[in-house]
């Protein structure tokens, strides 16, 4: 008897310590959750290019014309990167637990600039090495968020030539294949 | 006696040692070596002109080393890869838009790809 009751002792202080040892729940790593939604960003705007532009573009059935004033012609559908942004829109009009847009520090639109040390630092970083992301953690107010800037890669000659001709274009010598902006997503943590 | 055994044993080991140099291990160590540099240069040429799509699926470019997005393409063969590389495929442009790179960097670089995917 006096067996049994030290053995139940040593078990109720054993499991009590193994409950003390559980981690804590921490959710989602926020690089794996900035990621993944970039992932599903990058696959929505390639698909508009693909299915919609090319597709039913001057390159295709010729059917609607792509272009950065859209809205003042006939047929006329967003550039890609006007679509992605329109995207970015939308969502900051649905919730404030993540944001995301496109910036440059070469940008056409000066609303288009980076606004914090971290956006700054970030783009600078993903245009002096290609291919790269960019992660972070800035304090903005009370909130401190995880900042990651992904790369904006000129893709097609429509890039490279609107960006190049534009008379509000800081930058008029981006070849094909040079990264232009980045898109910038952030998580409160 | 006992010396006529030390130099027995001193020369077998020599026999051994000069057998052993003459093997094939070192000229497999020298191929070894060459596909080694190989790969080290495609290495080099895929960041300098590719990287900045494929290592992160920009346009839908494969990635790098993912093996799903390989899993269809490998079958295809070199060739094949290399001459949509070339002349460019669905979105992507021509040589990526990189036209300095010629047609042996750019396979270089495909077979590159090809061993990371496998």
């Amino acid at each position: 008897m006096k067996k049994t009751l030290m053995t139940l002792a040593m078990a109720t202080v054993a499991v009590g310590l193994t409950g003390c040892g559980e981690p804590e729940s921490k959710g989602v790593d926020p690089k794996i959750y900035t990621d993944s939604l970039f992932a599903v960003m990058k696959a929505d705007r390639t698909n508009y290019t693909k299915l919609v532009v090319k597709r039913l573009g001057p390159a295709g059935a010729n059917v609607i014309k792509p272009d950065e004033h859209w809205k003042d012609i006939d047929n006329g559908t967003l550039l890609p990167a006007q679509m992605f942004r329109a995207g970015a829109e939308a969502v900051a009009e649905m919730t404030d637990d993540f944001t995301y847009s496109l910036q440059s520090i070469w940008p056409i639109n000066s609303q288009n600039a980076p606004k914090t040390d971290m956006e700054k630092k970030g783009l600078e970083y993903i245009a002096a090495n290609p291919g790269e992301n960019f992660y972070g953690e800035e304090k903005l107010g009370d909130t401190t968020y995880f900042t990651a800037v992904y790369p904006d890669v000129a893709v097609s000659d429509a890039c490279t030539s609107c960006h190049n001709d534009h008379k509000d274009s800081p930058k008029s010598d981006f070849q094909l294949g040079e990264v232009m902006g980045g898109v910038v997503i952030r998580v409160p943590l | 006696m006992l010396a006529s055994r030390v130099r027995l044993c001193f020369s077998a080991i020599l026999i051994i040692a000069a057998l052993v140099g003459c093997s094939g291990e070192r000229g497999s160590t020298e191929s070894l070596g060459t596909a080694e540099q190989q790969h080290k240069a495609a290495e080099l040429l895929y960041k300098q002109n590719c990287k900045v799509c494929h290592a992160q699926g920009i346009n839908g470019a494969p990635i790098v080393g993912n093996k799903k997005m390989w899993a269809d393409r490998l079958p295809q063969g070199v060739d094949v890869l290399v001459k949509h590389a070339v002349e460019g495929y669905g979105l992507m442009p021509a040589k990526g838009g990189k036209d300095h790179l010629t047609e042996a960097e750019i396979r270089q670089i495909v077979e590159y790809y090809v061993a990371m995917a496998n």
